[in-house]
């Protein structure tokens, strides 16, 4: 029963503190391991989650016999470990509810994955057939494919090696100077290096599946640090550059789509302004003991939801059947 | 697969600069100004485009003659317009550099750059 309680209890933990332990000041400063910290964070809430049915129905279904012998434990002690007053009815329901999020989280995940891979196939066929590649001498040796088209765009479309690109309008191209390209470019091809568009659905996938504030706020969280990682990528002088382009081809024709809205999850802003200021003043970077620590927290907040559900069964191991007590 | 999917750019290009439907020799005598190409290779291309419905083909006396079935600008504008459409929702398809701001930061951006040039020579246009 302390189980249950320590994985709920872990949960509202989660959900309480770990936005304001991964606050901005420090992860705007470390982008990829804030990264990593939210995304520890929503995987450990959700294994507590899903062990949290598994710890309440345990005691009432067959798997307690087989798990008990696997680890060599006495079953009746193993399931009077896990019981909890509440009886099978909690432990059903909680079971069903568990098995309802990771069903949900699969079949948004590969929902998901197919309906972005047909767009992106559709986009990669019109941008070969349109596009022209470009290799400019002052952006050697970036790559990129430009579209004819007066308004100032630039994105990248992830995907496998041959199929992913860097994508550059006219307008945008007329718009930078060779140095604002050079760092536009350098920032989607980080994009494409480090899997942002992974990370992302991975993010919103456990939005969609869970609908707690939690999972919600790092989604964003995360949608604004991919940004900042990218940007990371431009070096030195190139990074004042970059945060010029920002303003170049943000400040266009007010062409509104959903994605600009969407993106103003943060407290109501678009967060351009936070990439812009740490690229205009960059802060410290952060210190290795500080970077220590939330590199063991994000691999305790995994552990440790597996560690609560398996106390009972290590107790269990330490007394036999008839109650003897604890063997030699 | 690339390099047919290129070939198949090039052929569209060559049939959206002309001013008229070509025949397969036509299209060939301008690709091979380039590089070395079959007739077969040509033709290959040009039925896969008409399969794709992205030319369309008449006949004139013997030949078939090929021409583009959208114009470039459509569809550049088609293009586009998926671009624009995209949402985080279902999956990352793309992701772009920046959004469009609202009035009010562009206006806190642009100070917040002027600032920094008042302290060096602007070097952008």
């Amino acid at each position: 029963m302390t189980a249950a309680i320590a994985l709920v209890a872990f949960l509202v933990l989660c959900g309480a503190v770990a936005p304001r332990a991964l606050s901005p000041r420090w992860t705007y400063r470390a982008p990829a391991l804030g990264i990593m910290a939210w995304q520890s964070v929503t995987v450990g809430a959700v294994v507590a989650l899903g062990l949290l049915g598994l710890v309440l129905v345990l005691p009432f279904i067959h798997l307690s016999t087989d798990w008990a012998s696997l680890v060599d434990a006495c079953a009746a002690e193993l399931r009077s470990r896990y019981r909890t007053p509440a009886g099978i009815g909690l432990g059903v329901a909680a079971a069903a509810g568990s098995v309802l999020v990771l069903a949900r989280l699969a079949w948004v995940v590969l929902r998901d994955a197919r309906a972005a891979r047909v767009r992106r196939r559709s986009l990669h066929d019109k941008l070969e057939l349109v596009g022209r590649i470009q290799a400019s001498p002052e952006t050697h040796p970036l790559q990129f494919i430009e579209i004819e088209q007066d308004e100032a765009l630039v994105f990248c479309v992830p995907g496998r090696a041959k199929r992913r690109a860097v994508v550059v309008t006219s307008g945008a191209r007329r718009a930078l100077s060779p140095d604002q390209l050079r760092g536009v470019l350098a920032h989607e091809r980080a994009h494409l290096r480090s899997s942002h568009g992974l990370v992302l659905d991975m993010a919103r996938a456990l939005e969609r599946a869970v609908p707690l504030p939690l999972f919600r706020r790092a989604a964003a969280e995360i949608a604004l640090l991919v940004e900042m990682h990218a940007d990371d990528a431009a070096r030195g002088r190139t990074r004042t550059e970059l945060a010029r382009a920002l303003l170049r081809l943000a400040a266009g024709p007010a062409s509104a789509t959903a994605a600009s809205a969407a993106l103003g999850a943060l407290g109501g802003g678009t967060g351009i302004l936070e990439r812009a200021r740490r690229l205009v003043e960059p802060a410290a970077p952060l210190g290795r003991p500080r970077r220590l620590l939330v590199q063991a927290s994000a691999l305790g907040l995994v552990v440790l939801p597996v560690l609560i559900a398996v106390i009972p069964t290590l107790l269990a191991l330490a007394f036999d059947c008839c109650g003897r007590g604890p063997i030699g | 697969m690339r390099q047919l999917g290129s070939l198949e750019s090039e052929v569209m290009h060559v049939l959206w600069a002309a001013d008229e439907p070509l025949a397969v020799r036509q299209v060939l005598e301008v690709m091979q100004r380039d590089r070395d190409l079959a007739y077969t290779t040509v033709l290959t291309v040009l039925d896969n485009l008409h399969r794709k419905a992205l030319v369309a083909r008449t006949k004139q006396g013997r030949a078939w003659t090929y021409a583009p079935a959208i114009t470039h600008a459509n569809h550049v504008a088609e293009l586009m317009g998926e671009v624009l459409a995209e949402t985080p929702d279902r999956g990352t398809a793309l992701l772009r550099f920046v959004e469009q701001m609202p009035a009010h930061e562009v206006a806190e951006l642009r100070t917040l750059l002027d600032a920094l040039d008042s302290g060096e020579p602007d070097s952008q246009s």
